[in-house]
């Protein structure tokens, strides 16, 4: 969908989210990126922001609250964000994360990265760092929120915050792990193609 | 009706959640799939929408609760208004639990396929059946309401003892009094006016959660004493990374100076021999003796040793104040006198407290080894393990000889957030060295 603004996309979401919850429409994945937005997660905690917001603000980079699970999170040019939007008949969410994680294992892997999970910390890792981002959450049943995939970010945005709230926890990309970076495009139809075939089961 | 609201299973392996938010009120009018809290689980955030249009009756977990799955979160009077017509029969369940949220909309009447789940036990009783829990119909609260009727009065045939219209009727036309033979044997009253209190019993939901005991169990309360004993155990297993470490001794020189005492006629045990190496291993080694204040780790200036003695009265943990500057003989004493004084009863609170580093000794019953739990706020534990002859291999002049010694496991826990690996295993060898060198005056 290209670049849509962090709210405006919300808006988005909770647009689909109603088609799906009254069933007008199927499951539906929404593949876009932000501008330099950062966001806290309803357990977000601002002193996990290492600089003011004022500062950001000047900047013009804004900080928005958000009601999906997790801490804070960096998003912006460079990073494959995707909302899937389904219908939870049978909920399962650790199933649903868990899915999500394997779907972008198994798309990033096609660009030479091998990554996996960590016991206790939601995300896909490569080796000790993290390359994407999850944070669902559940309304009327349905899903939104989802995951961003570091594609070529630039990774000092995420320097200015503790990642999710870890200190100590790095960010990487596909292109910071590779030295090769891929095109947008190829990375969003691997990542469609791989949510398809793991986000399944849940009617 | 009132249903509830019950935290929904949200997968396999979700076991609870924290409810985050409120969105309703009790007293609030909602519509079916209106969102009436937040959860947060581990994993996600969710709304939790309405099984069903009414009213919100009650609100029963606070924001910042964790409550497991299928617990009541709320109930919901789902027929706020008694006189709508309704059919007597069951009502139309499978549109209230058709669609996924199925096993979130729950009465007491009919069973529907949910998994097993426990009455909630934290609220208070639920009231005698007019108000709720035994299901009637619109149609016979009305009539209940006309004649002023207390429902739990009249005896139900209808299902699961169910008061239906032919009841009330019946009860009326006979003038109050319940109808002959009521299902289950209660006593007839005296006087066909008169109220009838026994009658109410049969139908009141227990009020205590259902103990898990089985036949034949025995459920013991904590006592004060029990509940402060685990609530330290679980913090100190929470505030410190504890690594253990054993040491085995070879403690035939203290063996033998024990023989020489008894021939003096003092007897002596081998708990003073330990307290005496560890205190002064302690001087040694100052971070071992040490406690943790906040983000700090205090270096006490004084060894002050706490030992955990079983009496007849129970666990008592006395403290040795300034043990690194006693004899073993006045150490011995020290903890004769602690012994005599504790079947007494004469311990001052201020000697079982102000420790600055623990010992536990389980006695001559006390196994190969254990593994303490260190006694916030300090840092370090030592445990006797049973002493034991064993062939044990040694040097005799050069040569490899197996002899029998008196052996001992000696385990010790150290707090890993403030002592390090090479801190924590040079305090045991010291215990160790000091102990096998025998040396005293």
């Amino acid at each position: 969908m290209g670049e849509v603004a962090y709210r405006e996309a919300l808006d988005l979401q909770l647009s689909y989210l109603d088609r799906r919850a009254t069933r007008r429409i199927p499951n539906t994945l929404l593949l876009l990126t932000h501008p330099h937005v950062y966001t806290l997660g309803r357990a977000g905690d601002e002193a996990n922001l290492l600089v003011p917001r004022e500062s950001l603000a000047s900047e013009g980079v804004p900080v928005e609250r958000v009601g999906r699970g997790g801490d804070i999170t960096y998003h912006g040019p460079g990073q494959l964000v995707g909302y899937p939007i389904v219908l939870m008949e049978k909920p399962d969410v650790h199933k649903f994360v868990r899915s999500i994680e394997a779907a972008l294992i198994d798309a990033v892997r096609a660009f030479g990265v091998e990554t996996r999970r960590i016991e206790g910390l939601t995300g896909v890792w490569a080796g000790e760092r993290k390359i994407a981002s999850i944070g669902v959450g559940i309304r009327k049943w349905v899903t939104y929120h989802g995951f961003a995939l570091n594609v070529t970010t630039d990774l000092s945005w995420f320097r200015r915050i503790h990642l999710c709230g870890l200190k100590a926890r790095e960010a990487t990309s596909i292109a910071e792990e590779t030295g090769v970076a891929p095109a947008m495009e190829a990375v969003r139809e691997a990542v469609a193609a791989a949510c398809d075939r793991h986000l399944v089961g849940f009617a | 009706m009132l249903i509830d609201v019950v935290m929904p299973q949200l997968g396999e392996s979700v076991v609870e959640g924290v409810v985050v938010k409120w969105l309703v009120e009790a007293g609030d009018l909602v519509t079916k799939d209106q969102p009436l809290l937040e959860i947060s689980t581990d994993k996600v955030d969710a709304e939790i929408p309405s099984p069903s249009a009414g009213r919100v009756t009650q609100i029963l977990v606070k924001p910042g609760e964790t409550v497991p799955i299928q617990a009541v979160l709320a109930k919901i009077e789902t027929d706020p208004a008694a006189s709508l017509p309704a059919p007597e029969a069951a009502p139309k369940w499978d549109e209230e639990t058709e669609g996924f949220p199925g096993h979130m909309a729950r009465t007491s009447g009919p069973p529907i396929p949910a998994p097993p789940r426990v009455e909630p036990s934290g609220p208070a009783p639920s009231p005698p059946p007019t108000t709720g829990r035994v299901r009637i119909t619109p149609v016979v609260a009305r009539m209940a309401a006309e004649h002023g009727l207390d429902l739990s009065k009249v005896a139900g045939t209808g299902i699961d003892g169910r008061v239906t219209r032919k009841d009330v009727e019946g009860y009326l036309a006979s003038g109050g009094a319940p109808p002959a033979g009521p299902p289950k044997g209660a006593s007839a009253p005296s006087s066909p006016a008169a109220p009838v209190p026994s009658r109410a019993a049969p139908a009141r939901a227990p009020v205590v959660s259902p103990p898990p005991a089985a036949e034949g169990d025995q459920v013991v309360p904590w006592t004060p004493i029990r509940k402060k004993i685990a609530e330290h155990m679980v913090r100190s297993k929470h505030t410190s990374p504890h690594v253990h470490i054993f040491a085995e001794v070879d403690m035939h020189r203290v063996a033998a100076v024990r023989a020489k005492s008894k021939k003096e006629g003092v007897n002596l045990t081998y708990l003073p021999f330990v307290i005496h190496a560890a205190a002064k291993a302690l001087r040694e080694t100052p971070i071992m003796n040490a406690t943790v204040s906040g983000e700090s780790t205090v270096l006490k200036k004084e060894i002050h040793i706490a030992v955990a003695v079983d009496t007849e009265k129970g666990l008592l943990v006395p403290v040795l104040r300034h043990a690194d500057r006693m004899s073993l003989q006045e150490i011995s004493a020290a903890m004769d006198d602690f012994g005599a004084r504790a079947k007494s009863g004469k311990i001052s609170p201020d000697e079982l407290s102000g420790g600055t580093f623990s010992i536990t000794n389980p006695g001559i019953k006390g196994n190969l080894f254990g593994t303490p739990i260190i006694n916030q706020p300090q840092v370090g534990i030592l445990r006797l393990g049973q002493i034991v002859k064993r062939p044990v291999v040694i040097d005799v002049d050069g040569e490899d000889s197996i002899v029998i010694r008196p052996m001992m496991y000696l385990g010790c826990a150290y707090d890993h957030r403030v002592i390090d690996g090479v801190a924590g295993n040079g305090f045991l060898y010291r215990v160790r060295e000091i102990l096998e060198a025998g040396d005293y005056p």
